[in-house]
């Protein structure tokens, strides 16, 4: 076998005990969208850049002469770390230095966790801060990241956050997801808030509540960025892999949802909680796209159909967010008494051809395999003409309808984002 | 803002307050502005990261065997021919877009330079990050006599 892979892995390969052993060989990035003749003069006769030899060459020496089986290079071991220890004193200037430096920052300025500032943050919960909230596991490294409520308390610090806000990144934390994902694609992250917690906290579901103005929205959602970044999430070429990356990760688009002005039940009531309960739940995905006007001349599903055409769902995954007049609307005169109204009728009336389906990179890649499998709608979806329409919304069930804003024009934000979870924020008052 | 100012650091600002001199110029007349800076302590906000063995690490997700295969104790790699004149080569596009244009080029250098070589480009069938489905694998070991895998990206 002649395993190639394109120049931009080469870290991967280095670093993966099951690959270091192949003779792999590798391609000028990008493959990807190259005509015929770049594929042929520049990728396949041209070089490999680690070796400096035709990559053709290459593929005929790998399979006709005996090869070696490499040997993984002895890595000296990470530098152990001591969580919570304390860092040698030094001025404020220097230790922001320092934590920038370290890579312990999202670039910004933090507050320096002292040993005050973690003890007062602790007493926004009544649990231990030594008691393990969550792991989570580094696939590619094999390793396995565990964090307590101290832990959690230090990030959260350094955040911006108070005492007060700590339940909520606690229940963040619980989920056990990092805001960052190792991705090359620009993966973004978003965290919404429900139930009585949005008010006490002061959070903004109104006017400008994506936007930088409130101090809860901003600092529960750069906590969640923090404490990822801290799990050793934004390592280039170990852990972050983002090529553009996304800066909706700064706070992770933390909003509350706009239950007093929603026409409909809360988000976490449609997950089985009580409305009394106040709960987080996070979302992930590629794409946003802001309605740039409003739906003057089209109606809003029509509107979501263009939009959705160039960003096809993966098994039905969505999440809308809809001004409180977009819902009235929905509800006073187009009769969608409920959620679950709009998202059937999306279902059934989002339609795009097959062949732009099928020609989008992430659907070919993440849901081809699983054509050829036979598994329905898509098998019989690879069998049709191009220009045959198909709904991609099969299952109603995974759009995900969200109200947040001010109501100063009837607007709204569509993306592919997957919820991927909910967490209780009582729990860890 | 209040600050902790940690024991070790305590001694030695009993001993020699740092003083720093950052500005002393003639419009000032000579006056010296000194500026005291207090050492903090503060806490490394690193997570533990505890390496797994084989043995330890979780089942993964995505197929029967699991999003990712156990590690393989060892890897022998497969004894390799003299020539590749009048055998058969598979072409297997793992599903990174562009693989499969890449193959057919790699089909296409064949033909113009080694036209005994025969090639067969095919897409693996299961999951892009995942070795989850067999029937390929088992059809080249049937009528293949080599592999070229990629392009990972």
């Amino acid at each position: 076998m002649a395993p190639i892979s394109a120049y931009t892995m080469e870290a991967v390969v280095k670093n993966d005990p099951r690959a270091i052993v192949l003779p792999f060989i590798f391609t000028p990035n990008p493959v990807v969208g190259m005509s015929s003749e770049v594929l042929y003069k520049k990728l396949l006769e041209g070089n490999d850049p680690a070796t400096g030899r035709p990559v053709i060459d290459e593929i005929i020496d790998i399979l006709t002469k005996p090869q070696e089986k490499k040997k993984p290079e002895s890595k000296k071991e990470s530098e152990s770390i001591r969580p919570r220890e304390t860092l040698q004193p030094d001025t404020e200037d220097n230790l922001q230095q320092i934590f920038y430096e370290r890579g312990w920052t999202d670039g910004l300025p933090i507050i320096l966790p002292t040993e005050e500032r973690v003890h007062k943050m602790l007493t926004g919960t009544k649990r231990s801060p030594d008691e393990l909230v969550g792991e989570v596991y580094d696939h590619d490294h094999h390793e396995l990241i565990k964090y307590t409520v101290g832990d959690l308390a230090v990030t959260a610090v350094m955040a911006g956050a108070k005492p007060e806000h700590f339940p909520v990144v606690l229940a963040i934390a619980s989920l056990r997801q990092s805001s960052l994902r190792p991705s090359t694609t620009a993966f973004g992250s978003m965290l919404l808030v429900n139930g009585p917690i949005r008010n006490e906290l002061g959070m903004n579901a109104g006017i400008g509540a994506f936007s930088p103005v409130n101090q809860a929205n901003s600092v529960i959602g750069r906590a969640w960025t923090i404490m990822s970044i801290c799990w050793g999430y934004a390592k280039p070429k170990r852990t972050l892999w983002s090529s553009q990356g996304c800066n909706d990760l700064y706070n992770n688009m933390c909003v509350p949802e706009n239950e007093e002005r929603s026409v409909w039940i809360p988000f976490h009531v449609d997950k089985g909680y009580k409305p009394e309960e106040s709960v987080v739940s996070l979302f992930r995905g590629w794409s946003v796209i802001n309605s740039i006007g409003c739906a003057a001349h089209r109606s809003i599903t029509e509107e979501l159909n263009l939009e959705f055409g160039v960003m096809p769902p993966l098994h039905s995954r969505a999440t809308i967010i809809l001004d409180p007049l977009v819902a009235a609307n929905l509800k006073d005169n187009e009769g969608f008494h409920t959620k679950q109204d709009y998202c059937r009728h999306l279902s059934e009336n989002i339609k795009i051809p097959a062949g732009q389906y099928w020609k989008t990179d992430y659907i070919d890649m993440l849901i081809s395999s699983q054509a050829n499998a036979g598994v329905e709608p898509y098998a019989s979806w690879k069998l049709l003409p191009d220009d045959a329409l198909i709904a991609p919304f099969t299952n109603p069930e995974n759009i995900n309808l969200i109200v947040v804003g001010g109501e100063t024009s009837p607007l709204w934000k569509a993306s592919e984002y997957g919820h991927s979870g909910s967490a209780s924020i009582d729990e860890w008052r | 803002m209040r600050f902790v100012i940690h024991p070790a650091a305590m001694i030695s600002l009993t001993h020699k307050v740092i003083f720093s001199i950052f500005h002393a110029t003639k419009s000032t007349k000579g006056r010296m502005q000194m500026a005291q800076e207090a050492l903090i302590s503060v806490i490394n906000p690193e997570t533990k990261r505890q390496k797994l063995s084989p043995d330890e690490r979780p089942p993964g997700f995505g197929g029967p065997q699991g999003f990712f295969r156990p590690h393989p104790v060892s890897i022998t790699l497969a004894e390799r021919m003299d020539t590749l004149e009048n055998k058969t080569l598979y072409l297997v596009d793992i599903g990174f877009g562009g693989g499969y244009n890449f193959m057919l080029e790699i089909q296409r250098w064949f033909a113009d330079h080694m036209p005994s070589v025969k090639t067969i480009p095919r897409r693996k069938p299961g999951f892009v990050f995942a070795d989850d489905e067999n029937a390929l694998w088992d059809e080249i070991k049937q009528d293949g006599d080599a592999v070229v895998l990629g392009v990972g990206g």
